[in-house]
């Protein structure tokens, strides 16, 4: 079967459970949010680091979803409104809590470091050795990002949607998102760059 | 230039403009080294382990919706199910709404 015939198939499947969740068939709901919670759970805790941010924004969603199932006319993808309300949740919670550290502006590409050559990031036996505290790295990095850089990133490049789904998800336009995920490439890409030189000139 | 290559990166761009940058590519060592740098990113932080939501976590989220779903009163018989649905699920969002606030 291929991927787009996957895809056609995952739709209706999915169609099917939202026409059971409207009917009142909980179980349909609970498939339905089988298929997602492990998604926004983790998208939850790569935008806010915490657990329990991130089960609230967990519960929040479905809520949410399970609520407003009327409102939702299949214009959009199930996907992409469940990430909508899910990024909504954590914009809201970040932005709220005025405590939360704030995050770095990310550079302009004007101010990009020296280019580092390839090879160097290659995989190797050490890096593969060092993976833990690369993955440290880039989590730290990550959460550098101003927020709506951070989300965009993510349902990009993690989550895999597409540009004029993130600009729906995030209500922004999609230059806009394009921007956001360009800038926050480059940002984290130079701050990689940065720990692989560093452990150049460790070695 | 830089967007342009992010575009690239993610083969959002018309097959000529595309074409195109491959043969910028091929002889610019700079651009190379962007694209696999970035690309090398995106791949690593893919990597990041995904972690299962806990168990209790999703226990506590299944009670609370069970709950909210059986508050709401039934389709009245005759209705468009959709219709009652409406009407149903909103009623019953108040009184979930405390429960959903106690941890997990």
């Amino acid at each position: 079967m291929t991927q787009a015939m996957e895809a056609t198939v995952a739709e209706r499947e999915e169609r099917k459970l939202v026409d059971g969740c409207r009917r009142g068939d909980f179980d349909c709901f609970e498939r339905l949010m089988a298929r997602y919670e492990k998604k926004i759970y983790n998208l939850a805790l790569r935008m806010l680091r915490d657990p329990d941010d991130a089960r609230e924004i967990l519960q929040e969603t479905f809520l949410k979803v399970y609520d407003n199932l009327e409102k939702f006319r299949g214009e959009a993808q199930m996907s992409t409104w469940i990430y909508r309300i899910a990024m909504n949740e954590a914009l809201m919670r970040i932005r709220k809590d005025k405590h939360r550290p704030r995050s770095l502006e990310v550079v302009d590409e004007d101010g990009e470091r020296r280019e580092i050559d390839v090879e160097d990031w290659k995989p190797r036996p050490v890096e593969r050795a060092l993976t833990k505290e690369l993955g440290g790295e880039l989590d730290r990095a990550v959460a550098l990002l101003p927020e709506d850089y951070r989300g965009a990133f993510l349902l990009r490049d993690v989550e895999g949607l597409s540009n004029e789904q993130i600009a729906k998800a995030m209500k922004l336009s999609v230059p806009a998102v394009k921007s956001r995920i360009h800038r926050a490439r480059v940002f984290l890409r130079n701050e990689l760059a940065t720990y692989f030189a560093k452990g150049r000139r460790d070695n | 230039m830089r967007e342009l290559l992010s575009d690239f990166i993610d083969h959002t761009l018309h097959w000529r403009t595309a074409r195109s940058l491959e043969g910028h590519l091929a002889g610019c060592p700079p651009c190379r080294c962007y694209v696999a740098t970035v690309e090398r990113t995106i791949v690593l932080y893919r990597e990041r382990p995904v972690v299962d939501v806990p168990v209790a976590v999703r226990g506590h989220l299944r009670e609370v919706l069970r709950e909210r779903h059986e508050r709401a009163p039934k389709p009245a018989a005759g209705r468009c199910c959709a219709e009652a649905g409406g009407t149903t699920r909103g009623a019953a969002a108040a009184a979930t709404k405390k429960k959903v606030a106690g941890k997990a």
